[in-house]
């Protein structure tokens, strides 16, 4: 089998709008997941067992159990609740949630890693839970976890396909049916590839970036 | 400057059944220096932390002024209000690395006293001065001495106005060299300001250049209580004796 250009190049039109899905299911998830798993993480953190306990159970449910069947339970699940989203919707949630329980995973790391004198500098000083929380906790404890952060951007990336089980046609999928129009698996597969390598190094520059602009303060 | 003595009664705490604080009765006067010394787990650090609002007693009230911070039935205002009046300088300094000492400085002030960024850092630089480091306002702490820190930490303590300073062993985790410069400024303070100050320390020297009354804490009791030159040069009890004569070699 010998690499035919004229058919990579009559493939892109297709894989470009599927590579499209796969951007908007990553930059969307990958939010939710990151915003979502901060709350999450304050829950974790609660003085209150009846909190912290639910909170718990609920990250260890979607943390041990695998994306695929988490999916299918929303995709077939959901309907039966009354509510029928898109495929693309439910991917893009089932994303999210799995996602920010990591994400949560992280930032508990985060704060716990701030000594207890910061909290307790910050209370004698008159600050509020909420002003403890958004000017002494949360920039100290989020630019050390950045790193672990983009890492779960990228696996969420990587994850992707797995939306093909419930109907969305993202890459991968896009690539698998052209390879089984014309069966000439080589070239899209190569494409797709490519493609993520691409897209993970672009990703992760402004993450590098953002990194080391909140590094420049000694510790 | 208002009246707000610290009247402490009754005061008693435990942690997992190890009692600490066993029945402390003591009234610090509007602008007294106490020095508060005793041999280590003797509740010094408990009795500050209870005073900052850090730890709840079992039993007991403490008032700071017309504010009880501690007892039956305080409402979470009063206690609020009370806990606003006490400031407090940590062995470890815990300034906060994330701000340059200009921030740490107005951070409180801005947010709990609602002051603007320019009367902040104002009245910021002016105790930055005091403390000898107001060519250090955009530095960033870790590039600051352990000294240097500390006079950071009394800085951002008076921005707050309080009225009872307390000062957990604040030199202890310096080195030797250092502690001098935090010991002159602590002096140049208690000389010149008002505010009711209670220092915890293991120096005796430092007690005595500040103080103007020196208690003993022991196994959760007062056992001590008088000014420096007579707890150190005639103590009441056999137990001062020999934590003094530990304390000194």
């Amino acid at each position: 089998m010998t690499w035919d250009w004229s058919y990579a190049w009559s493939c892109l039109p297709l894989l470009w709008q599927a590579g499209l899905i796969t951007v908007l299911a990553t930059v969307i998830g990958g939010a939710l997941a990151a915003v979502g798993g901060l709350p999450w993480a304050v829950l974790l953190r609660s003085d209150h067992a009846w909190v912290r306990r639910p909170a718990d159970a609920v990250l260890q449910v979607v943390r041990n159990t695998p994306l695929l069947v988490q999916l299918y339970l929303l995709y077939y699940g959901l309907p039966h609740l009354g509510w029928s989203p898109s495929p693309l919707v439910i991917g893009i949630a089932g994303l999210a949630l799995h996602y920010a329980a990591y994400a949560a995973e992280v930032y508990r790391a985060g704060f716990s890693a701030v000594p207890a004198g910061q909290t307790e500098a910050a209370r004698v000083l008159g600050l509020s839970r909420w002003q403890r929380f958004r000017h002494v906790l949360v920039p100290q404890a989020i630019p050390p976890v950045l790193p672990a952060l983009g890492n779960l951007v990228v696996a969420l990336f990587k994850d992707t396909p797995v939306l093909s089980a419930i109907t969305v046609i993202e890459l991968l999928t896009r690539a698998k049916l052209l390879g089984a129009e014309s069966f000439r698996y080589l070239e899209p597969m190569t494409l797709v590839g490519v493609w993520f390598l691409i897209a993970s190094l672009v990703a992760a520059w402004p993450l590098t970036r953002l990194e080391h602009r909140l590094r420049r303060i000694p510790t | 400057m208002s009246d707000t003595p610290v009247v402490i009664s009754g005061l008693h705490k435990a942690f997992a059944s190890q009692p600490v604080l066993t029945g402390i009765d003591l009234t610090i006067a509007n602008g007294q220096r106490l020095a508060l010394l005793g041999p280590s787990g003797g509740g010094k650090t408990t009795l500050l932390r209870v005073l900052s609002a850090l730890e709840r007693p079992d039993a007991g009230t403490v008032r700071i002024g017309d504010e009880r911070l501690w007892g039956d039935d305080v409402s979470a205002a009063e206690h609020e209000r009370a806990r606003r009046l006490v400031g407090m300088v940590f062995q470890q300094f815990n300034l906060f690395p994330h701000l340059t000492v200009m921030g740490n400085c107005i951070l409180a002030p801005r947010l709990v006293r609602g002051l603007g960024e320019d009367a902040a850092r104002a009245e910021a630089g002016t105790w930055l001065d005091r403390v000898g480091l107001r060519d250090k306002a955009d530095a960033w702490p870790a590039t600051l001495s352990g000294g240097q820190r500390q006079r950071v930490a009394i800085a951002r303590a008076l921005c707050m106005r309080p009225e009872v300073l307390c000062f957990d062993e604040p030199t202890s985790a310096l080195d030797p060299e250092l502690v001098g410069e935090v010991v002159t400024v602590v002096q140049e303070l208690a000389r010149e300001i008002s505010t009711t100050m209670v220092l915890v320390t293991h120096q005796v020297g430092f007690a005595r250049a500040v103080a103007d009354r020196v208690v003993v804490l022991a196994d959760g009791q007062l056992i001590e209580d008088g000014p420096p030159e007579q707890v150190f040069d005639q103590p009441n009890h056999e137990r001062t004796r020999r934590f003094l004569g530990a304390i000194t070699g």
